[in-house]
C-alpha cells in the first residue's frame, strides 16, 4: 500500500524532485536501485537533532546487515526521501535525493530544512521498489516560541545480550516530542552468550577494534525492531559514553594501549557512531576528533547543553574504580568536560534565557558515596573523581543565578534523582540544580527495586531523594511551572513482553530546585 | 577530509561526505595505501584450534589522513575468521601500519594443495597461498589434544576456547593463551576437547592458572575430569580443594572422541581458568 501511494505521489512531483537532473546528483544517481533485490532498510529510520526549520533523516541501506558493507556492493547510490505533514503521506512538504556510499557504511544523513516550527511530521526513504517504514518527528520550536508543554525521555545503556528492549517498545508508545539517548548504544566488548538467540555468534566473541567491527555492532543492535520502533517515534538527540569506544576511555587514554594506537580505534569507533546516530555535518568527525558537544533548544522552555565527558577529559586519578576521595579527585587542574568546553557550558548557561536548562550527559553529578558507614568511597569515573570539576559548575551556577538546572545522565544502571547542593557534605548547603539519573535499558539483567549497593546509596547520601535498580528509561513533561519525571521499569528484561509500569513520578517547580513527589 | 554540503530537492539540504583532494576531486579510494601480508604465505591444516593465521596490514604512505577498506577472499573450501577489514589509517612518519590478524580454517576433508587467499583494496591485490598439508600422525607421546576441537560452556570475550589445547601452558603466556570462561561467579563451568575419530586414552593432564610460589591461586578447585563414554561422561577424576597447578589424571586405558574438565568452584571464586588440557595415549 505505501510503495503505491509513494509512487503516486513521486508521480505527481516527478517534474519537482525526482527527474534526475538535481544540482549536487552523483553519476551513482544514474543507478536508481539499490543494487539489491532484498529489502535494503532492516535496520530501521531514524530523525535527530531538530531545530525550528528542520530535522536530520537517517537510514542505511543494508540487505544483509551483518555481511561486508551491509550486503551492499562498493559503490554508491541515490536514495529518495520525502517528509509529510501526515501519516499518510497526502500532504508532502518536502523530498529530495541524496547520496548514500560505502565510505560511509551507505548511511545517509539528509539534513531537511524549510520545515515550519514546533510541528509534528512523517518521513521515508526509498530505494529502487523498496519503501523504508515511516517514522515520525517533530521540530523544535521558535526561539523566541513560547510552548506549553514539551514531552521527552531520555535512556541509555542497551546491553543487548543482557535485556530484551521492552522499555524501547514502552518509550516508542509514548511518542515523545524528543528523545535523548545518553550513552552505551552499543558495547564494545566480546560477549559468547546472552539472553537472544543471535547472542554468541562468532563475530560477537571478540571486541570491535575496527570500523567495520563498529559497523557490524551497530547494525547488530539496531536490527531490534523496538530499538527501531523507539527511533520511528521520535527525534533523537544522542551523545555517547565510554562503550561506543571501550570500557572508561578517557581523553587518548584507555588502558595500557599507547595513544597512536588507541586514537586508530577512537577514530573508527566514531566513524562508526556518526554513520549510525542522526547527526549532522558539524558532527562529523576528523579522525580521532569529534565536535559531539553541542546546545539545541526548545523555544523559550527548554535548552539542551549536549556535553561530552570523555573526549576531554583528563584519565581517571587512583587507579579508576571506586576509591576514597584525595586530593587527586578534588585537583583544580583536572577536568571532567576539558577546560573549553567548561566555559562554553557555563557562557551558554548563563547566556541561556529559557526556562529549563538542561545538562544532556552520561555519568552522574550528584556525589555517590558508596560506602557504608563512616568514610566515603566513590567512583573515580563520574563527576565524583572531578569533583573541581562539579564545584566549578555548581559554584557558576549558584553565582551567576541561573535559573532551573537540571541534569540527566546514565551510566549508573539505577534510577536515581538528587538534589544537587553546593556542598555535599554540609546539610545546610543551598540545593542550586537537580538531577535525574535514568537507568539502563537493559545493562545489568532484570535487577530488583533497590538493591543492597541502592540502599547504601540512599543511606549515605541524604541529598539523593530517589533510588530504583530495574531497567527502564525516564517519561518527562516540562512545563514552564514544573518539570515531572515518570520512571518507567521494567518488571523484567530477560523475558520478552514483560510489563512496563511507573515506578514513580517525581518533580521539580520552577524556582525551586528540589525534589519531591509529583 | 572535507565536508561537502550537497544542495537538493526544494530547500533541504542533502548530506554528502566524500573524501576529496584539495582540488575537491574524488581522490582514488587507498590511492597511498600499501597493502600486505605477513607472512606472505602458510601452511595449514584440518587441526580445528591451530588454525593458520596471517596479518592484514594496511599502511598509509600518503600526507593525509584516510579511512581504507580491504575485502579478504578464500578460496573454497578454506574459510576465514574476516572478510573485510575496515580502519582508520592515520598519515604518519614515520608510516603506521594498522594490521588485523586473519584465522584461516581448513575443513575436514580438504585435499592438500596450495589454496589462494586473495586481500582485494581498491586495485591493489595481494594473493597469499595457504599450503593445506594432512595432519601429522602424532609422535609416540604426544599430547593427543593439541588443536583439536576445543568446546566450552562459555568464553570470556578476552579469551579463545583454543587456548586450552594450542600446546602453550606457561603461566606468563596466561592472557594470549589460557580459556578463561565467560560467566562470572556462575558455576558449574566446562571445557571440552572433540577428536573427529576416537583415540585411546590413559593419562589427561589438567593445568590450571597460578603463579610461580602461589600455585593455583587464580585456578580451578572443585573439579571433575571426564572421558566420554556410550554418550555419558564417565568421570576419571575428582578433585576438591586443589591448590596445584597442573593435575595429573592416570586412568585404565579408555578409547573415547571426547574428554571434558567440569568446574564447580574455582579458588579466586570468579572465574574457572585453564591453562591447557592436555590427553596422552597409554603408556
Amino acid at each position: 500500500m505505501a510503495r503505491r501511494r509513494f509512487l503516486t505521489v513521486t508521480g505527481a512531483a516527478a517534474g519537482l524532485a525526482l527527474a534526475g537532473t538535481l544540482p549536487g546528483i552523483t553519476p551513482a544517481s544514474a543507478a536508481t536501485t539499490s543494487g539489491s533485490k532484498d529489502y535494503p532498510f532492516t535496520l530501521g529510520v531514524a530523525s535527530g537533532d531538530p531545530l525550528p526549520d528542520g530535522v536530520v533523516l537517517w537510514t542505511r541501506l543494508a540487505p544483509e546487515p551483518l555481511a561486508p558493507f551491509g550486503g551492499m556492493d562498493q559503490r554508491a547510490y541515490s536514495l529518495q526521501w520525502e517528509v509529510a505533514a501526515d501519516r499518510r503521506f497526502a500532504r508532502v512538504v518536502r523530498r529530495g535525493t541524496t547520496r548514500v556510499a560505502p565510505e560511509y557504511g551507505h548511511t545517509a544523513h539528509v539534513d531537511v530544512r524549510g520545515l515550519r516550527p514546533w510541528r509534528e511530521y512523517f518521513y521515508r526513504f526509498r530505494s529502487g521498489s523498496h519503501i523504508s517504514p515511516v517514522g515520525r518527528t517533530r521540530t523544535a520550536p521558535a526561539p523566541q516560541q513560547e510552548i506549553s508543554r514539551l514531552s521527552l525521555a531520555f535512556a541509555s545503556c542497551q546491553a543487548i545480550w543482557e535485556g530484551w528492549y521492552t522499555a524501547h517498545r514502552d518509550l516508542a508508545a509514548r511518542q515523545h516530542d524528543v528523545v535523548l539517548f545518553l550513552g552505551d548504544y552499543i558495547y564494545e566488548f566480546g560477549i559468547d552468550r546472552g539472553i537472544r538467540p543471535g547472542d554468541g555468534d562468532e563475530y560477537q566473541t571478540r571486541q570491535t577494534v575496527t570500523l567495520d567491527d563498529y559497523r557490524r555492532r551497530y547494525a547488530y543492535y539496531k536490527t531490534d525492531p523496538d530499538l527501531q520502533a523507539a527511533h520511528q517515534s521520535a527525534p533523537w538527540i544522542v551523545t555517547y559514553d565510554d562503550h561506543e569506544v571501550v570500557d572508561n576511555w578517557a581523553g587518548d587514554n584507555a588502558g595500557n594501549t599507547p595513544a597512536d594506537q588507541f586514537l586508530v580505534r577512537r577514530a573508527n569507533a566514531f566513524r562508526a557512531y556518526w554513520e549510525h546516530m542522526p547527526l549532522r555535518a558539524p558532527q562529523f568527525p576528523e579522525g580521532p576528533d569529534m565536535q559531539l558537544y553541542r546546545r539545541l533548544r526548545y523555544g523559550r522552555l527548554a535548552e539542551f547543553s549536549v556535553l561530552d565527558t570523555r573526549q576531554y577529559r583528563d584519565d581517571q586519578v587512583n587507579g579508576d574504580g571506586i576509591k576514597p576521595p584525595n586530593e587527586a579527585t578534588a585537583g583544580p587542574g583536572r577536568s571532567l568536560l576539558g577546560f573549553p568546553q567548561e566555559r562554553w557550558l557555563y557562557d551558554g548557561l548563563t547566556a541561556s534565557r529559557t526556562q529549563w536548562n538542561v545538562l544532556a550527559q552520561q555519568t552522574a553529578v550528584t556525589l555517590l558515596d558508596t560506602l557504608a558507614g563512616p568514610g566515603e568511597a566513590v567512583p573515580m569515573d563520574t563527576w565524583d573523581g572531578y569533583s573541581a570539576s562539579r564545584d566549578r559548575l555548581l559554584r557558576t551556577i549558584d553565582q551567576r543565578g541561573i535559573r532551573n538546572v537540571v541534569s540527566l545522565a546514565g551510566d549508573l544502571h539505577r534510577s536515581v534523582a538528587s538534589d544537587l547542593a553546593l556542598d555535599f557534605k554540609d546539610p545546610d548547603s543551598r540545593t542550586v540544580a537537580t538531577e535525574f539519573v535514568g537507568t539502563s535499558i537493559s545493562s545489568g539483567l532484570d535487577g530488583e527495586d533497590l538493591d543492597a549497593g541502592g540502599r547504601v546509596l540512599l543511606d549515605e547520601n541524604p541529598h539523593m531523594k530517589f533510588g530504583n535498580f530495574r531497567r527502564g528509561y525516564v517519561s518527562c513533561e516540562l512545563t514552564p511551572q514544573l518539570w515531572r519525571s515518570d520512571f518507567r521499569v521494567c518488571d523484567q528484561v530477560t523475558v520478552p513482553d514483560s510489563p512496563v509500569r511507573s515506578r514513580t513520578v517525581l518533580a521539580v517547580e520552577s524556582g525551586t530546585p528540589t525534589v519531591h513527589e509529583a | 577530509m572535507k565536508k561537502i554540503l550537497v544542495p537538493a530537492a526544494g530547500a533541504a539540504l542533502a548530506l554528502a561526505v566524500t573524501a576529496t583532494t584539495a582540488a575537491g576531486a574524488p581522490k582514488p579510494l587507498g590511492s597511498s595505501v600499501v597493502l600486505s601480508a605477513s607472512p606472505s604465505s602458510l601452511s595449514a591444516n584440518e587441526l580445528p584450534c591451530l588454525p593458520g593465521k596471517f596479518d592484514v596490514s594496511m599502511t598509509n604512505t600518503g600526507d593525509a589522513s584516510v579511512f581504507a577498506d580491504t575485502l579478504i577472499g578464500a578460496e573454497r573450501p578454506l574459510t576465514l575468521s574476516d572478510d573485510i577489514f575496515s580502519s582508520y589509517l592515520p598519515a604518519a612518519d614515520p608510516d603506521r601500519p594498522v594490521s588485523r590478524s586473519v584465522r584461516v580454517g581448513v575443513p575436514r576433508g580438504t585435499a592438500p594443495g596450495v589454496y589462494d587467499v586473495t586481500l582485494t583494496s581498491g586495485k591493489r591485490r595481494v594473493v597469499v597461498p595457504v599450503t593445506v598439508t594432512a595432519v601429522p600422525e602424532p609422535a609416540p607421546g604426544a599430547n593427543l589434544a593439541y588443536g583439536q576441537q576445543a568446546t566450552a560452556s562459555s568464553t570470556h570475550g578476552s579469551f579463545s576456547v583454543c587456548g586450552a589445547v594450542d600446546g602453550d601452558s606457561t603461566y606468563a603466556n596466561w592472557a594470549r593463551t589460557g580459556w578463561n570462561d565467560g560467566t562470572r561467579t556462575a558455576f558449574p563451568d566446562w571445557l571440552a576437547v572433540q577428536w573427529p575419530e576416537p583415540v585411546e586414552l590413559g593419562r589427561i593432564e589438567t593445568v590450571t592458572y597460578g603463579a610461580p610460589g602461589r600455585p593455583a591461586t587464580q585456578g580451578i578447585k572443585d573439579f571433575d575430569v571426564q572421558v566420554k563414554s556410550g554418550g555419558d561422561w564417565l568421570t576419571v577424576g575428582t578433585y576438591r580443594g586443589n591448590t596445584v597447578d597442573r593435575v595429573v589424571t592416570a586412568f585404565d586405558p579408555v578409547t573415547t572422541d571426547a574428554v571434558r574438565v567440569l568446574v564447580h568452584a574455582s579458588n579466586s571464586g570468579d572465574y574457572s581458568r585453564l591453562l591447557e588440557v592436555e590427553a596422552y595415549a597409554p603408556q
